[in-house]
């Protein structure tokens, strides 16, 4: 289950974003209301074999086989698309599929987003995702008005969502993201409050941070947990990436980076950097893969980008879009592992982390040779990025100057 | 298969190979294999990959197959019902 930055409850932390206001909210039924009842109709669906329109971004991940939330869910009570109805049938929770949608379980797994209150500005992001870029889209004139405040600017709310944690014995997984997740007051409140109740000792948590700060008190209750998956952002190891997530240098990222490595593997964390690949990153992509394959560190990526639209990486036109495919795979045949894994579909399995870079890399590749042109999209990209540059002080061409003629050509 | 309905009224078995020759087991079955067997279930080696897991040269399989299989081959948590 999620629960979104505006308190919205949803029934899948992969679901399709949708405006808040169409979902139901913390602030008017209790989350397990919302897991015990409203979430029957949709549970009953999938039951009845129907393909959910907010399940699009998964299906489309598969398309081109890159591992999706879908698949990994699934993967969390048994079942594979491959051997889908003999591990449907083997699943510990057949039973429980059987009563046709309804239940009396709890939530065993959950996506907690705390809020835009970050202190980055990344271009592909959106102001309901960061609070410095929603002032920054108020003041160009983007937006008219701020995005609705955060559940967790309610202590109240806060308290209420504690409350269903603390009573629900058998959480397996809390995922928080923001914002910046490590300078949210919430995120603070609700590690303090597993660890008064002990849950630290059996519940796994993970989060994201940006790579931008550190908290001597976040550390100290991160360290009392028995299990801790740390998701790492970040998009280069190129210049390109003081640009894309402005206003971090890379700098204070390799910096904070070695940090926060070197506190995960003194304490057996999970690690892995989560990127954001966009029209304007993917020609650097490969600096990530070569460093996470030389330390031995996973890469994940929630998607292929969708909003905003014009940052897809389909919106590189097909002979630019060669250049980097030929990089691609290039990297992935010097890379090729002698691998029997077949399918990885737990990316998080420490023992095969070369095998699931190359297999998550071959997913870009796959997307990048079917998905249509959207460069038609360009110009609204180089009217955003002119936008954000008058206010930055700074020029995407410094960055990128290969895209000259490319960027020019669509008003740049 | 068109929903869940339709997969439990489907009788289910496992294509179970030892050594060349075919046969099947249920979903649910005990699975015994002697540690110099050759074994694939479904298409999925299990013998020799998993003889480390045989104790005085027999494989059980005392779970559901795939139940089993989740957990060997690493694919990490497996969330269990906790009310019913």
């Amino acid at each position: 289950m999620r629960i979104g930055n505006a308190g919205n409850l949803e029934y899948c932390r992969w679901a399709n974003e949708q405006d808040p206001k169409l979902s139901e909210n913390i602030r008017d039924i209790t989350p397990v209301d919302f897991f015990q009842k409203s979430m029957v109709p949709i549970r009953a669906a999938l039951l009845d074999g129907e393909a959910l329109p907010r399940c699009g971004e998964c299906y489309q991940m598969e398309q081109h086989h890159k591992v999706s939330g879908r698949q990994k869910q699934l993967l969390k009570v048994g079942v594979r698309l491959e051997h889908f109805e003999k591990t449907l049938a083997s699943s510990p929770w057949v039973k429980e599929f059987a009563r046709g949608g309804t239940t009396d379980e709890l939530p065993q797994d959950w996506q907690i987003e705390l809020g835009n209150y970050c202190n980055s500005a990344c271009v592909f992001c959106l102001p309901e995702f960061s609070s410095r870029l929603a002032m920054e889209h108020q003041q160009l004139g983007l937006i008219a008005q701020l995005p609705p405040p955060s559940w967790t600017d309610d202590p109240k709310l806060v308290d209420r969502f504690i409350d269903t944690l603390t009573q629900s014995p058998h959480i397996q997984y809390l995922h928080f993201i923001g914002g910046e997740t490590v300078i949210t007051p919430a995120f603070k409140t609700i590690l303090t409050a597993l660890v008064d109740s002990g849950r630290n000792r059996t519940v796994a948590i993970g989060f994201t941070t940006n790579l931008t700060v550190w908290r001597d008190d976040i550390e100290e209750l991160l360290v009392q947990f028995a299990s801790v998956h740390l998701g790492m952002s970040l998009e280069s190891f190129d210049a390109i990436n003081d640009y894309v997530r402005w206003p971090v240098t890379l700098p204070t990222m390799n910096q904070q980076l070695s940090r926060w490595t070197a506190l995960a593997r003194q304490h057996n964390w999970y690690i892995t950097m989560r990127t954001t690949p966009t029209v304007l990153s993917l020609s650097s992509l490969l600096t990530v893969y070569d460093y996470a394959w030389d330390q031995g560190i996973s890469v994940e990526s929630c998607n292929f980008l969708n909003r905003p639209e014009f940052m897809r990486p389909a919106v590189l036109p097909l002979e630019y879009r060669q250049q980097e495919l030929d990089k691609l795979t290039a990297w992935i045949a010097q890379h090729s592992t002698d691998s029997d894994h077949g399918n990885i579909i737990n990316i998080r399995d420490p023992n095969v982390v070369q095998q699931q870079l190359v297999q998550d890399l071959q997913s870009y590749v796959n997307y990048l040779e079917a998905e249509s042109d959207q460069s038609w999209r360009l110009p609204d990209l180089v009217q955003y990025l002119k936008t954000l540059e008058s206010r930055r002080g700074n020029g995407i061409l410094h960055y990128l100057p290969q895209y000259e003629e490319l960027f020019r050509s669509a008003g740049y | 298969m068109k929903n869940f309905l339709d997969l439990l009224a489907t009788e289910q078995h496992l294509d179970v190979v030892i050594n060349g020759c075919p046969s099947m087991a249920g979903l649910r079955d005990h699975l015994i294999f002697g540690q110099g067997d050759t074994v694939t279930v479904d298409g999925i080696e299990i013998l020799p990959r998993y003889q480390c897991l045989a104790i005085e040269g027999v494989l059980q399989i005392d779970q559901p197959f795939y139940c089993w299989y989740h957990t060997v081959s690493g694919q990490g948590w497996l969330l269990e019902p906790c009310v019913s």
